[in-house]
């Protein structure tokens, strides 16, 4: 394996311990990957909380990085869709962070943390609130300072929220942009309402990266048709896992029915609505079985009621958002899991279920269904299919156990130093 | 003479943690939140019970037994009155020995098992009957369900448990164009009198004292009796029913409203023909006038004055059913503390954190809700009812395994069945392989 690639300098949003989706972890291990193969990589987030790294890896908290007044405009250049909105005037005539947040109140709860007569640090809270916009502008100016102080030799940026970052270090250090698709406006939003600021950022992106990267052969799809970008530019880098899975001993009695699980946020793209309505169906035939909705989203009030009003309270519990402790705990009790995404670019928890063993039903709208080949698929809307599987992995133990082993095979070949193999591939492309 | 009858309500639930979630169920953190529950009845008690208690006590020395008030307290009240405040329970106690204070009857859950099961609903008024007699030396006689629930239904349960007396809503949808001020008798019982609550003179008191919005803002002891003195009818009652919790609490000292309630004996005494008199004594000195009917659940609550507040949607039935459905499990195990936890988890605030109805009245909802949001407190509940149905299992299933010991083992194979085996050997699946 050949690493005259980078130094890199890459972008990314969330990172562990603080994630909300499937973003964060699969920076974790593309990084962590690409560090064991030798590669030097400044990496960059929002906000970093610290934990011991691998070395060639260089985490830099985007918090701590003094900007220069000065370059506080550069971010915007080409990148007419970001909303600069009035900050700039808000910024400059005031003399601390406490009349600037003032001034801002009323647009984005959002601050900067220190402030000097030339320079300001910024306090991100790499999230995506109300104040995503702005920060995701913010972002820009630093990784153009920090654009102007590393030595790199390409820029390697993931979604959305971080490509202003990746063109505006590009246009100070005119090095080569890498550009990862881990999801697309098109799967968030279900195909409804999708960001317009969003879509332009992804379409700028598509049409300036030197090189895509889609996390499956659908996104791949789905950036040609929908985005126009040339399919000779894309290169589809299935994720991987992190292996082994940490593991939890039983900490609490185990319940005597099936449990049967719902991983992910409560929003349109995941399908919990289907995953609900299967739950029905399948509770009607095993009084024994339970359900678990674990993560949180704007669905969830509705899919409470919709719950509540088909009677399943007893039986099917709403878990909220859980970290990678309980996310563990829960795997190791559930019987079968499902993911009914809408439009899903990879999907990530169905091949953590495979590793705990745990036989997964996968919709047919997603990446991970391309690599999972020992998996049942169905249609995301196919409600009565999707009920009738989990039945039968349910009531027939050879099948759950098939339908475990060769899960747990495929999803043991997916590891994140094949991806990252595959992506240094694509980075000795683009500098050679 | 012109009958002024004071009732104050005295409630806390026994809150549910509001962090209280899935991977707790079958361990053992408990669902209670003991701190909330402590840190919250301490500061009411501060704020509301004891300085208000002090104050009714003076009052009712310095005017001699005219001054006459009725309290009911639930049980789970003086429960945690017990536990964290034992100093509220002797003021009540020192009250209830002037000899002008009535004390009456309820759920000692606060529940809505009227609403569910009438033999539950019996068996939590004798245990709260029970308690006031422990307490306070008497039986109470007078009896008002859970935010004033009432329908005809109850009626003759209400009056086969000893009571004379009940306390309802004034609802207008209810009299029609009758007044409140006259004693009705209740249908469906043989002597039972109904008091209602005047609600317009209620909720000056208790909801507009401190609205600077309002027209009559601010409202003196004096302005207040003279509207009382005002009444015309020359035996009539005004039925002046409110939560306790008005004083100090709702409506913050600050706002004048103990200065309010010091000076009110005394300017209604100063009327001509106006006195105050308990619950049981209007009952005892009033002849019911009519029958009044009360087809379905009226209360005191929102403007609705139904039990919308607490049932209705369907996350609200789906939390009642859910530990309704428990009834007949529960009792079996005989054992105290789980259906004591069962009783707790019908207390009506926790359907009324449920509510979602936004509008109108939506403001007092937010005003008395721990939780983010109704669908937060549903997941709690729901969590905390499973982790009850857990338990309860595990109960049962001791229970059965005591009694397959005592059977001849070629008979017990039969008695647990094996997927509830308490080795837990039927794993799934899944979990074989992990």
């Amino acid at each position: 394996m050949s690493i005259d690639a980078g130094p890199v300098l890459m972008f990314g949003w969330e990172y562990p311990p603080a994630i909300t989706g499937g973003l964060g972890t699969a920076c974790r291990g593309l990084v962590t990957a690409l560090a064991e193969l030798g590669l030097r990589i400044f990496f960059v987030a929002p906000r970093l909380t610290s934990a011991p790294q691998p070395c060639g890896l260089n985490m830099i908290n985007a918090n701590d990085v003094e900007v220069p007044l000065e370059a506080l405009n550069v971010s915007s250049a080409g990148q007419g869709s970001v909303a600069l909105v009035a900050v700039d005037s808000a910024l400059t005539p005031y003399a601390n962070a406490d009349s600037y947040l003032r001034s801002a109140a009323g647009h984005v709860p959002w601050s900067a943390s220190d402030f000097t007569a030339d320079s300001v640090r910024f306090d991100f809270t790499g999230g995506y609130g109300r104040s995503l916009f702005e920060e995701v502008a913010r972002y820009a100016d630093v990784a153009s300072v920090l654009a102007g102080r590393l030595d790199f030799a390409l820029i390697h940026a993931h979604d959305w929220m971080t490509f202003p970052a990746a063109f505006a270090a590009k246009a100070r250090s005119g090095k080569p942009v890498v550009a990862h698709f881990h999801a697309l406006e098109e799967d968030r939003c279900g195909g409804y309402g999708a960001d317009e600021r969003v879509l332009a950022i992804e379409r700028h992106a598509v049409a300036n990266a030197d090189l895509i990267v889609a996390v499956s052969n659908r996104t791949a799809k789905m950036l040609t048709t929908s985005y126009g970008a040339a399919p000779g530019k894309i290169r589809v880098v299935h994720n991987g896992v992190e292996q082994p899975p940490p593991r939890v001993p039983a900490r609490r009695s185990r319940h005597l029915g099936k449990l049967v699980t719902f991983l992910g946020r409560l929003t349109l793209q995941k399908g919990p609505d289907y995953f609900l309505e299967a739950a029905f169906l399948i509770a009607r035939h095993r009084p024994d079985a339970r359900f678990v909705m674990a993560g949180s989203g704007d669905m969830r009030p509705q899919l409470i009621e919709r719950m509540a009003a088909l009677g399943l309270t007893g039986r099917f519990h709403f878990a909220g958002f859980v970290d990678e402790r309980r996310r563990a705990e829960l795997l190791e009790e559930t019987d079968c899991f499902i993911m009914p995404s809408v439009s899903e670019p990879f999907g990530l928890t169905p091949v953590e279920a495979l590793q705990y063993g745990v036989p997964v039903v996968i919709s047919k709208q997603s990446g991970v269904a391309e690599v999972l080949r020992g998996s049942i698929k169905v249609d995301f809307w196919d409600v009565r299919r999707l009920a009738d599987v989990v039945l039968n992995i349910l009531a027939h133990e050879p099948l759950a156990r098939q339908l475990s082993e060769d899960g747990r095979r495929d999803a043991n070949e997916l590891t994140w130093l094949t991806a990252a193999k595959r992506v240094t591939a694509a980075y000795s492309e683009i500098q050679s | 003479m012109k009958t002024v009858c004071m009732y104050f309500q005295v409630h806390q639930p026994f809150r549910i943690r509001r962090d209280y979630s899935y991977f707790d169920i079958r361990t053992h953190a408990p669902y209670e939140d003991v701190e909330k529950n402590r840190d919250i009845l301490r500061r009411v008690a501060e704020k509301c019970y004891l300085p208000t208690n002090r104050l009714i006590l003076e009052l009712i020395e310095k005017h001699r037994g005219d001054f006459r008030v009725a309290y009911s307290i639930s049980g789970v009240a003086l429960e945690q009155f017990q536990l964290w405040a034992p100093e509220v329970v002797r003021s009540f106690q020192q009250l209830a020995e002037t000899g002008c204070v009535e004390m009456i009857g309820e759920t000692y859950y606060h529940s809505l098992s009227s609403l569910f099961s009438l033999a539950e609903f019996k068996a939590q008024v004798l245990r709260h009957k029970d308690l006031v007699k422990e307490l306070f030396g008497v039986t109470p006689t007078t009896f008002r369900n859970t935010e004033l629930i009432y329908f005809d239904g109850l009626a003759p349960v209400i009056e086969s448990l000893g009571f004379d007396t009940v306390l309802a809503e004034g609802a207008d949808r209810i009299l029609g164009w009758r007044r409140p001020d006259h004693v009705y008798k209740a249908v469906g019982a043989q002597r039972l009198k109904l008091l209602l609550k005047d609600y317009r003179l209620s909720d000056d008191i208790a909801f507009r004292f401190s609205d600077r919005g309002w027209a009559e803002w601010p409202l003196t002891a004096e302005k207040y009796a003279h509207w009382l003195g005002a009444i015309h009818r020359k035996d009539a009652f005004v039925g002046l029913f409110m939560d306790y919790e008005t004083f100090g609490e709702h409506q913050w000292a600050e706002s004048g409203i103990f200065d309010f309630l010091r000076h009110l004996p005394g300017a209604v005494l100063a009327q001509a023909d106006l006195g105050f008199r308990t619950p049981a004594e209007v009952s005892r000195d009033h002849a019911a006038v009519a029958d009044l009917s009360f087809p379905t659940p009226v209360s005191w609550a929102d403007t609705e004055r139904d039990v919308s507040a607490w049932l209705g949607n369907s996350i609200q039935d789906a939390a009642a059913a859910h530990v309704f459905e428990l009834e007949d499990r529960v009792l079996a195990t005989r054992d105290g503390r789980l259906i004591d936890a069962w009783r707790k988890l019908q207390t009506s605030d926790h359907y009324y954190y449920m509510c979602t109805k936004w509008f109108a009245d939506g403001d007092v909802h937010k005003y008395f809700n721990p939780y983010e949001s109704p669908y937060d407190a549903f997941v709690c509940h729901a969590n905390a009812v499973n982790q009850l149905r857990w338990q309860i299992e595990e109960a049962t299933r001791a229970r059965s395994v005591e009694r397959r010991t005592l059977l001849a083992p070629s008979e017990s194979s039969d008695v647990v069945a094996p997927s509830r085996s308490p080795e837990g050997l039927t794993l799934t699946a899944g979990s074989e392989i992990g």
